[in-house]
């Protein structure tokens, strides 16, 4: 496999912008919040995927720095009285430094700790959240009108410019990773996660190399709980700092569509919201089919559905090298070549298996 | 002129087990140093520590001056020093190419563009030209070993540890592989190289020492280390008796 270009991953980006950016002009409103809904949850998933998928980081917290977002983007607008852009885009440098510390304290655990310990820092952050004085406690507090007037005066015009904006962040996200993969560090990223060791022997520093992307990572996702904010109109400490919605079923948009792919987490949360709109009058059946559908994807294909049509072409190299048996000579008992009488010899299967997630491919 | 690395009484042990006790040694620049020893003599821990995998438990480790028992292996790696492993470590959903990219861009700092062309320049002086676009997950054990050498070699390195990479080569492969490593280690490069098959490291060196029972017993130009009775006895066995 040659190293993967970053001209094909940056084609597919524009043709997406290409069609995804005129489309408010032929939508209506109700197919423009879905949409919106949808670039959140494939950007949340695309930051979840970097850092487990490309980076072995495995946190099970993520979903502390959308609700940190979401209070920092209140705070800045009704506390601070900052401009509702303003107070968005400083979302991002409070998600970078917050994310500092919340590193620096995971960062000396191993894997399993580390992702519970992921776990526990961001129930804390929620329940801290909800002691603030001025953020509505637990129940929570709606955006004052003039912030949500600043994205627009009337709500067409509204939904319009947050599609618009969570898009080009959608974008951006995207854009970051496929940079990034194909940088230095992407290089250290993928040789770390094949082996961390021998990564380290040739000048890798993981723990720099995490850091990168843990800090990266809460930053876009700061972001991603303010723009969030904006579709839900209030912030709450159960609602914004949701584990379901910002880190369970992301688990499972990223493990069912590919981890390590960025193609993954696209394929996966179009699936998933597709899946949420026809079952949810189901109630909980509907979490029982997508906690089944992901365990059974795990066991079947790791690689996710993005792998595949990898699988498939193994499948079928396989069946040109070894000629399926007929079924008359499973009928007449064959016979193998070393003189051994049984039954017809089994079909050869692919000697690697197409499903662990590869890293760095998409 | 000053060491390019010394260990002073250097100790190592893993809980209650000792591997290796007061082990002293001093290597100019540009020296090539062989060493030899039984098995589970210390060797590849003597690597793990000097290129920062292991803290001594004791003693002190000078490289080029600064004290290698606090570097971190990446901080050894960007110093200078480059290491392979007894067993290959590939990056196996890499390409070949891809791999030795990491040691340029990583380890010797090069920029993307850099590094790809020095890739491609070890590719060809190790003879892995052809395989450069094939994951490296599926190379032959050959192959694996001329990538595990020309990831260590592709940054540069101001000592060069080599552990066992001449182990299950057949003659020809060898004399290939001493080739390999005469075009790929400049006069500069001071080596120390791990080696069973002695044939093929006394072709490279210019010392030999002898690692046993955690220290070294012996270390000086190669016909005498080799004539020696006691590595005789230690390290040929049963042969020196006959």
């Amino acid at each position: 496999m040659k190293m993967p270009s970053p001209a094909l991953p940056l084609a597919c980006l524009a043709l997406a912008v290409a069609v995804m950016a005129p489309l408010p002009f032929f939508v209506g409103n109700g197919t423009m919040r879905y949409l919106t809904d949808l670039f959140i949850i494939i950007a949340v998933a695309q930051l979840w995927n970097l850092l487990a998928g490309f980076g072995g980081v495995v946190s099970i917290g993520q979903h502390a720095f959308i609700g940190a977002g979401a209070y920092a983007f209140y705070g800045f607008t009704a506390h601070l009285g900052l401009h509702p852009f303003a107070a968005m885009a400083l979302t991002v440098p409070f998600g970078a430094l917050l994310s500092l510390p919340v590193f620096a304290i995971l960062s000396r655990m191993r894997v399993a700790y580390f992702a519970i310990g992921s776990w526990v820092l961001a129930e804390v952050m929620m329940l801290a959240a909800g002691k603030l004085p001025g953020f509505g406690g637990g129940s929570g507090i709606s955006l004052r009108p003039e912030i949500v007037r600043a994205f627009g005066a009337r709500t067409p015009e509204r939904i319009e410019n947050i599609y618009w904006l969570s898009f080009a962040i959608l974008s951006l996200v995207v854009l970051f990773i496929i940079l990034v993969m194909h940088s230095r560090r992407g290089y250290a990223l993928r040789a770390m996660r094949d082996n961390e060791n021998a990564a380290m022997a040739l000048g890798v520093n993981p723990v720099a190399v995490k850091a990168m992307l843990f800090v990266a990572s809460g930053a876009m996702l700061s972001l991603l709980g303010a723009l969030n904010t904006l579709q839900k109109l209030r912030i709450n400490p159960s609602g914004s700092f949701s584990l379901t919605d910002w880190t369970v079923f992301i688990i499972f948009i990223v493990v069912i569509g590919g981890m390590g792919r960025i193609i993954g987490p696209v394929i996966g949360a179009v699936l998933f919201v597709l899946l949420r709109e026809n079952l949810s009058d189901l109630g909980p059946v509907y979490m029982i089919v997508l906690g089944a559908a992901a365990i059974g994807m795990m066991l079947w294909e790791p690689g996710g559905i993005a792998a595949l049509p990898q699988r498939w072409k193994d499948r079928r190299a396989a069946r040109r090298t070894a000629p399926a048996p007929r079924l008359w000579r499973r009928a007449l008992h064959f016979r193998d070549g070393a003189g051994r009488c049984g039954s017809a010899p089994r079909r050869a299967r692919p000697t690697a298996r197409s499903g662990a997630p590869r890293p760095g491919r998409w | 002129m000053q060491p390019l690395l010394e260990l002073r009484e250097v100790s190592k042990s893993f809980g209650g087990i000792e591997v290796f006790r007061d082990v002293s040694f001093v290597l100019a620049p540009g020296a090539r140093l062989g060493v030899l020893g039984p098995n589970g003599a210390g060797k590849s821990t003597m690597f793990n520590l000097i290129s920062g995998l292991h803290r001594p438990s004791g003693g002190q480790m000078i490289y080029q001056g600064r004290d290698l028992g606090q570097m971190r292996p990446w901080t050894a790696c960007r110093a200078g020093i480059g290491r392979t492993f007894q067993i290959p470590q590939p990056f196996t959903h890499m390409t070949v190419a891809d791999n030795i990219v990491v040691a340029c861009t990583s380890g010797a700092g090069l920029g993307l563009h850099e590094a790809r062309a020095r890739a491609q320049e070890i590719l060809e002086l190790t003879g892995l030209g052809a395989h450069a676009q094939k994951l490296a997950g599926s190379l032959a054990l050959l192959d694996l070993k001329r990538l595990e050498l020309a990831k260590a070699a592709a940054m540069r390195p101001k000592l060069l540890l080599l552990d066992e990479i001449a182990g299950g080569l057949t003659e020809a492969e060898c004399g290939t592989l001493l080739e390999i490593l005469a075009a790929v280690t400049g006069r500069g490069t001071a080596v120390i190289w791990i080696e069973h098959v002695v044939h093929a490291l006394t072709q490279f060196v210019d010392e030999i020492a002898v690692l046993a029972d955690k220290r070294i017993i012996t270390r000086g130009k190669i016909d005498a280390v080799l004539a020696d009775p006691e590595v005789r006895a230690l390290y040929f066995g049963a042969e020196a008796e006959a």
